[in-house]
């Protein structure tokens, strides 16, 4: 059991760290499960969209306008191609929602921002654990590499 | 109306603390056991440090 398990982290290991990357912004969590770790992708996937698809309603689809505040938008594109989607929904709303409930708008901002940020942080993760990159890890996360993974 | 918007703002502070501390909790650990202790352990960080911005927040609006 820990041999097969072992022999799955060698092959995700020998994996593409590119493919990787790509696959996570493609779809949050799909670097992961290009890798092997599907329970990990799809947490990371339901997580993710879930929170983004939430600021998307409390903003009332206008959380994502590069026109407004392009820097956020930079964090907003980390969650994938979801933000552009976000961005089209956005233009085709009533623009005087962000006049009537411009609190609201700003939460769902925040959300999405957040989902875009944490995208970033699980992308680059995909990427350390396709080049073997364990920056940052104790040799506790080490050991669960090779016991627990999920 | 503003009653609505405050269940939403409850409903979205619940929502922003949970899913970030489990994404997070995810990255950190392997086992789901340990993911989900990890981010417990996140949340209680994330609470208190929106508390501690809460206060230091108020104390400059008395002070202000």
């Amino acid at each position: 059991m820990a041999e097969s398990e072992s022999k799955r982290i060698e092959s995700s290991h020998s994996r593409s760290a590119g493919l990787a990357i790509l696959y996570g912004w493609l779809l949050p969590g799909g670097g992961h499960f290009y890798l092997g770790h599907r329970n990990k992708a799809v947490l990371f996937c339901s997580c993710l969209l879930l929170l983004f698809s939430a600021g998307m309603v409390i903003g009332y689809g206008k959380a994502v306008d590069p026109q407004h505040h392009w820097v956020l938008f930079i964090a907003q594109v980390c969650a994938g191609p979801v933000s552009v989607l976000g961005w089209v929904v956005g233009e085709r709303m009533d623009p005087m929602v962000v006049n009537i409930a411009p609190r609201l708008v700003d939460l769902g901002v925040v959300f999405t921002v957040v989902a875009g940020a944490l995208n970033a942080i699980v992308i680059s993760d995909a990427y350390a654990r396709a080049t073997r990159l364990k920056w940052g890890m104790t040799s506790e996360e080490g050991r669960g590499d090779s016991h627990g993974a999920t | 109306m503003a009653q609505h918007e405050q269940l939403i703002r409850y409903i979205a502070v619940i929502v922003l603390i949970a899913l970030p501390s489990l994404t997070l909790g995810a990255i950190k650990r392997d086992s789901m056991c340990s993911i989900v202790r990890e981010a417990l352990k996140d949340a209680l960080y994330i609470c208190c440090g929106m508390i501690g911005l809460a206060v230091v927040s108020h104390v400059i609006c008395i002070f202000k």
